[in-house]
């Protein structure tokens, strides 16, 4: 066992070759540089320790990665059972007006970003998606996350933390209003 | 005269979508197959609200933006530092000898 060990698995080399490209994994998706690198950190050790998981048919990266993976969701799901985890205030941008009930507030409404489908706006525009989605409250945070950035279904989000399936739409909708109006003040100014 | 006005406003409120639903409605749309009534009523909300639709093309380009996020290079303040790269070394050796 120790011979396979010492052969598939090069420990001593993993945070020169790979811990950049996991630690900016858990960076976007945790918001925090502390977090991002314990998170890389426990990975690491999580590694040692269940080695045997290690299959030689996938890359030494895609079996680190696929345990970062859950430590993201694990600290989402610790996050969860936490008090302060509660939902927070958010003004809807939404008014009461003559007939039409809940119209957009004219100052808050959508603007027209103008970016139509030129080769994608390069980096600027992802870093300030990232920044708005750092500022997103944790709970809202996690559930976008989950959602979009790690593609897992309803159900699986659930049950890791504990909300109910509509739950889970009316959160990833505040936090995709409230992401849209931060991106737009930050990219329009 | 003003329950009349209230009772339009039900009314409309029952069969047209508002902007929070259908903003609502979009978020959904991206995961999942909406129901034939509630996509055709975001539909017609659609064709008459700029604002919605300038939200359903912002929501793609923010999906698509985030998509992209993983080619970025780990750069800069997207990649470790040489103190927690030290730090991460040090816990690992200690781990290995255990």
């Amino acid at each position: 066992m120790t011979d396979t060990f010492k052969s598939d698995i090069s420990p001593e080399l993993w945070v020169d070759k790979y811990g950049d490209y996991l630690y900016k994994y858990a960076r976007v998706r945790v918001g925090s540089v502390e977090t991002a690198e314990d998170i890389v950190q426990d990975t690491f050790v999580a590694a040692l320790k269940s080695y045997e998981s290690f299959k030689g048919n996938s890359s030494e990266l895609t079996w680190l990665l696929s345990i970062l993976k859950r430590k993201i969701v694990d600290y989402y799901r610790a996050k969860s059972r936490k008090i302060e985890f509660t939902e927070s205030y958010f003004e809807m941008p939404f008014q009461n007006k003559e007939g039409f009930i809940k119209k957009w507030i004219e100052e808050r409404a959508p603007k027209d970003w103008k970016i139509n489908d030129e080769p994608l706006r390069g980096e600027e525009f992802e870093k300030i998606v990232l920044l708005c989605l750092s500022f997103l409250p944790e709970k809202w945070k996690s559930v976008f996350v989950l959602k979009i950035l790690e593609d897992m279904n309803t159900l699986e989000i659930c049950k890791e933390l504990g909300c109910t399936d509509s739950n889970v739409w009316v959160m990833l909708h505040r936090a995709k209003l409230k992401l849209r109006e931060c991106i737009e003040k930050k990219w329009l100014d | 005269m003003n329950a009349i006005k209230k009772l339009q406003v039900r009314i409309i409120d029952a069969t047209m979508l508002n902007c929070e639903k259908a903003t609502f409605l979009i978020t959904k749309s991206e995961f999942e197959k909406l129901s034939c009534v509630d996509s055709v009523r975001l539909k017609i909300h659609l064709m008459g609200c700029k604002f919605c639709n300038n939200f359903k093309k912002q929501s793609e380009i923010i999906s698509y933006a985030l998509k992209k996020v993983d080619e970025i290079k780990p750069e800069g303040e997207l990649s470790l530092s040489e103190d927690q790269k030290e730090r991460i070394k040090k816990s690992i050796a200690e781990n290995l000898n255990k």
